[in-house]
């Protein structure tokens, strides 16, 4: 009998919609998560900016949520939404969450002071401030949190196979079951890839939306 | 009383240009404004009780040493810091009552970390008073590049940089258009010119007088160097630490008669050598100097300068440039006046270069006098060491009639020194009274 290859061409070459399905599923949970956290981390920060005594508690409760192990979460999470896409999200989301209110407080912690003096002079309104100048100056900050809750959120996805999501996930969990490596790698290679080129994507996308971060001439 | 005087001066020189400059000019009175800041448990305050009234189209320079309120007392005019007590009004009317944001959108504001937004180009952040108060985007354009201009930036080159692309001083020159954007009646200046080095900061300095007699804003102006002071103010208040007013005077009479020790001190041991800073060759009625056209007999330049027979003479081409000195003691008359046996002419002064240089010039020729040209480079006359120490002496002729009858504390007419030099310039190439002409 000869031994079985790490990956075996053949069943990857017959099975593409079913690897299909798996990388669009781990896309789409990363993918929700990361906008869950968005949604809910900017008013946060925002919120923790202005008020500063909100900082804290703010802070404190995003990093409490941190801590909880993942599969810990999820499992405490089915009595109460099942074993459902909302379970998974509710996790994944609050994961994203410590690493986004973080970098968006110090994005817009980081908008200089002179910037803030000459904006406010020339009578911008606070909104006006928040959404012309401190939220675009925060970008590059902000887009730094999000490639590094994109990369947790990929990884973590693979562990929502647990109750019963998972996308690649569900690739490696039912190679384990089978024994079968192909799966196993495949599932695993593919979202190595998917977290790179998430990564390289949103560093792209960053470059985009602030040319003028890069520009360094002859001042600081 | 002293300041309805004031003010009826400043509404009659409004009423008399009819330029839309002089309607876009606004009045600053600060009356008794006090700031403590709630923080300090030593209760001192920040500002103690200042008076102060900047009629429309002059600069206030506020100076002083560090800490001494100049810039908590800039800021309580656009209500970034509101007084503890006091009142501050503009044209008039308590700015205490007004929206903050609507009455910043009306005075600019210009400080030395510039502040441009590093994520907009330089054409956006000019533009962004106008875009707040909902400018068309053709005339918000127009604007920028009529702005760039004026503050001496080339449209083309940097409409579309980031402000990391600019040097500190282009960047300066930036905040400055962005400060002018809507046109403000009022503009505050906090130190915009500390963070660059001396030589950009004086062609920065001489740019904004420029602009300043182009725009005749009313500008309240915050520096801690002297000098600047003296430079840019037609009105320099005095402040020391506490929070208050030294003496509040144009700078001639500052410099002339400081108020107080701490004054004098302040204005430096040097103060009549700063004097001789706001005076200019031009102001001098030059003595006569003797001419002889190049290749003339030196006879006939003799005979021009009249009696008791000159030993120099001052050798013109025939265009009338001078040439050269000629020691034309001993040759004849029917000598030809010779360029070759002629010394260069030095020091050559400009109407407008000021006391301070020609006497430094002078003394660096060893006292010979210098010869005043006009823009093409014909004498005028001479001027010596003596004219300018003698001038030093007319302490009211300074800074114009008006300052002996101004009040302690109170201004004199804004435009009187600064108009000075612009008044010589319609002089130039006419040679001073009584200077003979080559050829008649
Ligand atoms: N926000 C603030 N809270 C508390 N104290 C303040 C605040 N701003 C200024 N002060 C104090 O008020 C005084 C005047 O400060 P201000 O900034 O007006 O000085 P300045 O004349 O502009 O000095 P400099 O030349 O150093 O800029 C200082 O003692 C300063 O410490
Ligand atoms: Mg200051």
């Amino acid at each position: 009998m000869p031994a079985e290859p790490l990956i075996r061409w053949s069943w990857v070459a017959d099975h593409p919609a079913e690897i299909g399905a798996a990388l669009g599923q781990h896309v789409l949970l990363t993918v929700l998560a990361v906008l869950g956290g968005l949604a809910i981390s900017l008013p946060l920060a925002v919120a923790a900016h202005r008020y500063r005594r909100a900082e804290a508690p703010i802070t404190w409760v995003a990093g409490v949520i941190y801590t909880i192990p993942s599969l810990a979460l999820f499992v405490l999470l089915i009595p109460v939404t099942g074993l459902s896409v909302l379970t998974s999200e509710i996790g994944l989301v609050g994961y994203t969450l410590l690493i986004l209110v973080r970098n968006t407080l110090a994005g817009l912690d980081g908008v200089p002071s002179d910037v803030l003096e000459a904006a406010d002079a020339m009578g911008l309104t606070r909104l006006q401030r928040l959404v012309r100048v401190e939220v675009p100056i925060a970008v590059p900050v902000i887009v730094a949190g999000i490639r590094i809750a994109t990369v947790t959120t990929v990884g973590l996805v693979t562990v929502t196979a647990l109750i019963g999501q998972g996308g690649l996930g569900q690739l490696m969990l039912t190679g384990f079951i089978n024994l079968f490596p192909t799966e196993i790698y495949v599932g695993a290679l593919l979202s190595v890839a998917l977290a790179v080129v998430a990564d390289a994507g949103l560093l792209l996308l960053q470059r985009a939306l602030t040319p003028w971060a890069r520009v360094r001439g002859a001042g600081a | 009383m002293a300041e309805n005087t004031l003010r009826g001066r400043a509404l009659s020189a409004t009423d008399a240009g009819t330029s839309p400059r002089a309607r876009r000019a606004a009045t600053v009175a600060l009356e008794h404004v006090s700031k403590r800041f709630g923080d300090r448990a030593d209760g001192q305050l920040a500002v103690d009780d200042l008076d102060l009234f900047v009629p429309a189209g002059a600069t206030c320079v506020l100076v002083g040493p560090s800490g001494c309120g100049k810039t908590t007392t800039l800021r309580m005019v656009n209500r970034l810091i509101e007084p503890s007590g006091g009142r501050i009004l503009i044209d008039g009317a308590p700015i205490a009552g007004r929206d903050p944001t609507e009455l910043r959108r009306g005075i600019g504001y210009v400080i030395q970390q510039v502040g441009l937004f590093p994520h907009q180009t330089i054409a956006e952040n000019v533009e962004v008073v106008p875009r707040l108060l909902g400018w068309p985007a053709a005339r918000r354009r127009e604007r920028v590049e009529e702005l760039l201009r004026l503050v001496g930036l080339d449209p083309a080159r940097h409409l579309r940089r980031y402000p990391a692309e600019l040097s500190g001083g282009e960047r300066q020159r930036v905040g400055v258009a962005r400060a002018l954007a809507a046109d403000p009646p009022l503009l505050l200046m906090d130190e915009p010119f500390g963070a660059v080095d001396p030589i950009v900061r004086a062609r920065l300095q001489e740019e904004l007088l420029r602009l300043q007699r182009e725009l005749g804003k009313t500008i309240l102006f915050v520096t801690h160097d002297i000098d600047e002071a003296i430079r840019m103010g037609d009105l320099v208040a005095v402040m020391r630490q506490g929070g208050t007013l030294a003496q509040f005077a144009p700078p001639a009479e500052l410099l002339a008669r400081p108020a107080s020790d701490f004054v004098a001190r302040f204005v430096g041991t040097d103060r009549a050598l700063k004097r001789l800073t706001l005076r200019r060759v031009g102001e001098l009625t030059p003595a006569s100097v003797p001419l002889a056209v190049a290749g003339e007999p030196v006879g006939a330049g003799r005979a021009r300068a009249g009696s008791g027979a000159p030993g120099r003479l001052l050798l013109v081409d025939r265009e009338g440039h001078a040439v050269g000195w000629l020691d034309a003691r001993g040759l004849p008359d029917d000598r030809p006046a010779d360029v070759a046996a002629a010394q260069p002419p030095t020091p050559l002064l400009q109407p407008e270069t000021t006391l301070r240089d020609a006497l430094s010039l002078l003394l660096d020729a060893a006292g010979s006098p210098g010869i005043v040209v006009d823009g093409a480079g014909r004498p005028m006359g001479l001027v010596t060491v003596e004219a300018i120490t003698a001038a030093l002496q007319d302490v009211d002729g300074d800074a114009g009639p008006d300052t002996r009858q101004a009040p302690p504390g109170g201004p004199s007419d804004p435009s009187a020194r600064r108009d000075a030099p612009g008044a010589m310039d319609g002089d130039r190439g006419r040679p001073a009274a009584g200077t003979p002409l080559p050829g008649g």
